[in-house]
């Protein structure tokens, strides 16, 4: 197979990579840092901070999973990569 | 009467669970330790789900984040983050990888058989404490249910754990973990599922707990109790806080009992759906243990905080007689109050069923979902400390001519043995070893998870790097422990449950420093490791 076109495959990947872990610090680690002001809003009954940190980045982290794997399998076949 | 419900409902399920593992017997390697790599993405991300969720994570989660609150939410954050990047960043391409152990690619990647023995030895330290763990859950569970001894109980757990392991290894364990996902989420979703619909008319906990928040915030200011139940940094700062939560996420995705599940996926494209499965069916119990906490507060809050100390609730008295559940009336006024409980982390799962009215069968059922959790970890780890020995000690280092059925065969062997030692020591009651499986997460944070995802991503990494930071870092994090448990020491408050992270400083400086001081890994080396990116074979190695 063409080098660059593997380069660029190996480049993709990363950058879904990058985006993806930034939503995963978003809601975990953002959130948390927020948690103070965050606690004077609520949604659904939650104190929104308890919300973000109980429901929201545990969903979140069940989607970025599947989306992740929607966007690389759709990767390999662009580039032929697939099994 | 009742109790011969319990023992037809536990015995008949651990009886389909051992005709699972039978139907499922196995004597060559690839199913042994790979379950031949036939398991569909869906039944693999559900056996996963019930290797990972033990004995603790079903009976002590709930009360642990009643006690904590908001603070406690790390543990959930913490044990479902790891798994996205687990799915990101290392199972995928280990799949590609296509071996059967985590020391296998270690040795490979770092062309070395020393860096094979330290991540073998760890591998089997880590999984060999936890399993222990689980053990001794068992025996507590089969003590509460037919008043049997604890150690007889623990006896029967590991009799069922050894068999299920021994008779098929990966084979016969995928199967019945999928068995015993079914039994233990069903379990645990039942009672606080009825006990939602009763309160709010819906039986979806997860969804109406905020109202029961809102409710405790409330009662809770009334009384006086502060800092309330959602306020954020009470019992952990935010420093700690944050660097939990990272510790339990990286070691989360490095511990080797849940890589070696990926292994066992048809392709790399499986490997991939497998773990959004597997965290989606882990979620379903870590999204309803906030609800169990809020709930059980609530209860408490509503019908024993307040009350005279002779007229507790039905459900108090049955678990004030086991000492779960204590009442000290310390002023001597003849009245609960808040100070005055104290409350086994145990019960908030456990006496749900009572706090809801319900027949006496479904706390048997309960308690049927804990054994499940807690064998189905157990088999999990038991495997991982067969396949170092067999696999990787002896085939790879002691005797690589010997015949796959011989290296099989010890594998079974260290099933026993290793079974029969964890026995006996959690026939102990060690409370050391309750401490150590708290630091697995920061033990793998420090040296499997970089020696894994930069070994993936880091083609220029060799050998030098990566053993000396493998080596650093444990030390670091052993070290980190020893200075804040003995000595108090600590930086911005992080405690010794985080250590790990900054033995994963340590690694990452080291490995990064020695591997650009010293010469990049052969050209075959790198090859291997780009040839990791791709799920299709692009090299002829």
């Amino acid at each position: 197979m063409d080098k660059e076109k593997l380069e660029a495959y190996h480049r993709e990947n990363i950058q879904i990579i990058i985006i993806l872990l930034a939503i995963w610090f978003a809601v975990s680690y953002v959130g948390a840092i927020l948690a103070q002001p965050l606690s004077k809003v609520t949604v659904f009954g939650f104190p929104l901070h308890y919300w973000v940190s109980a429901q929201l980045s545990v969903i979140t982290f069940v989607i970025l999973i599947f989306v992740y794997a929607f966007l690389m399998n759709r990767l390999d076949q662009k580039y032929g990569v697939e099994e | 009467m009742e109790n011969i419900m319990g023992y037809v409902i536990v015995f008949g399920i651990v009886i389909v669970f051992m005709a699972i593992a039978i139907y499922n017997r196995a004597t060559e390697a690839a199913e042994f330790y790979v379950a031949g790599r036939r398991i569909p993405a869906f039944w693999n991300g559900m056996a996963v789900a019930a290797d990972w969720m033990s004995a603790a994570s079903f009976i002590s989660m709930a009360g642990a984040l009643y006690a904590l609150g908001y603070d406690g939410l790390a543990y959930i954050m913490g044990w479902t983050g790891g798994y996205v990047l687990l799915a990101l960043l290392i199972a995928p391409y280990l799949r590609k990888f296509g071996k059967y152990t985590v020391p296998d690619f270690i040795a490979e990647r770092y062309e070395s058989q020393f860096a094979r023995l330290v991540a073998l030895v760890t591998a089997i330290i880590i999984s060999f404490t936890y399993m222990v763990g689980q053990v001794a859950g068992v025996g507590i569970i089969m003590g509460r249910l037919f008043g049997v001894p604890f150690e007889l109980g623990i006896a029967i757990g590991m009799i069922i754990i050894i068999a299920t392991t021994i008779l098929g290894g990966m084979k016969s364990i995928t199967w019945t973990q999928v068995a015993q996902y079914i039994v233990l989420i069903t379990a645990y979703l039942l009672p606080v599922s009825i006990l939602a619909s009763q309160w709010f008319g819906v039986p979806l906990p997860q969804f109406v707990y905020g109202k029961v928040l809102e409710n405790i915030v409330q009662i809770e200011t009334q009384m006086g109790i502060s800092p309330h139940y959602v306020e954020p940094f009470v019992k952990f700062n935010m420093a700690q806080f944050l660097a939990l939560t990272f510790v339990l996420m990286a070691g989360t995705a490095a511990l080797p009992h849940i890589l070696m599940r990926f292994f066992t996926t048809p392709s790399v494209r499986d490997a991939r759906v497998s773990a959004g499965w597997a965290l989606f069916f882990i979620a379903l119990l870590y999204l309803t243990a906030p609800a169990y906490a809020a709930f059980a507060r609530l209860v408490v809050l509503k019908d024993v905080v307040g009350k005279p100390v002779d007229q507790l609730p039905a459900w108090a008295q049955k678990w004030a007689e086991t000492g779960l559940f204590e009442v000290i009336d310390k002023n001597g006024d003849g009245i609960i109050q808040w100070a005055e409980l104290n409350i086994h982390r145990d019960i908030v799962v456990l006496a749900t069923p009572e706090i809801a009215g319900l027949i006496a069968i479904v706390g048997f059922f309960v308690m049927a979902g804990g054994l499940a959790a807690a064998l189905s970890t157990a088999d999990g780890l038991l495997l991982v400390i067969a396949a170092a020995i067999s696999n990787d000690l002896y085939s790879k280092m002691i005797d690589p001519k010997a015949p796959e059925k011989r290296v099989v065969m010890i594998g079974k062997v260290a099933v026993a043995i290793a079974g029969i030692i964890g026995g006996f020591i959690a026939a102990q009651k060690i409370a050391f070893i309750v401490q150590i499986v708290a630091w697995a997460f920061s033990l793998a944070t420090a040296s499997f998870f970089p020696a894994l995802v930069l070994g993936v991503f880091w083609k220029r990494l060799n050998k030098e790097g990566a053993v000396s930071g493998l080596v650093v870092g444990l030390l670091v994090t052993i070290a980190y422990i020893y200075l804040n448990k003995v000595h108090g020491f600590s930086i911005a408050g992080i405690q010794h449950t985080a250590s790990g992270l900054f033995g994963l400083i340590a690694n990452l400086v080291v490995t990064v420093g020695v591997s650009l001081a010293t010469k990049p890994p052969s050209e075959q080396i790198q090859r291997m490791v780009e040839e990791l990116r791709y799920p299709k074979k692009i090299h002829e190695v």
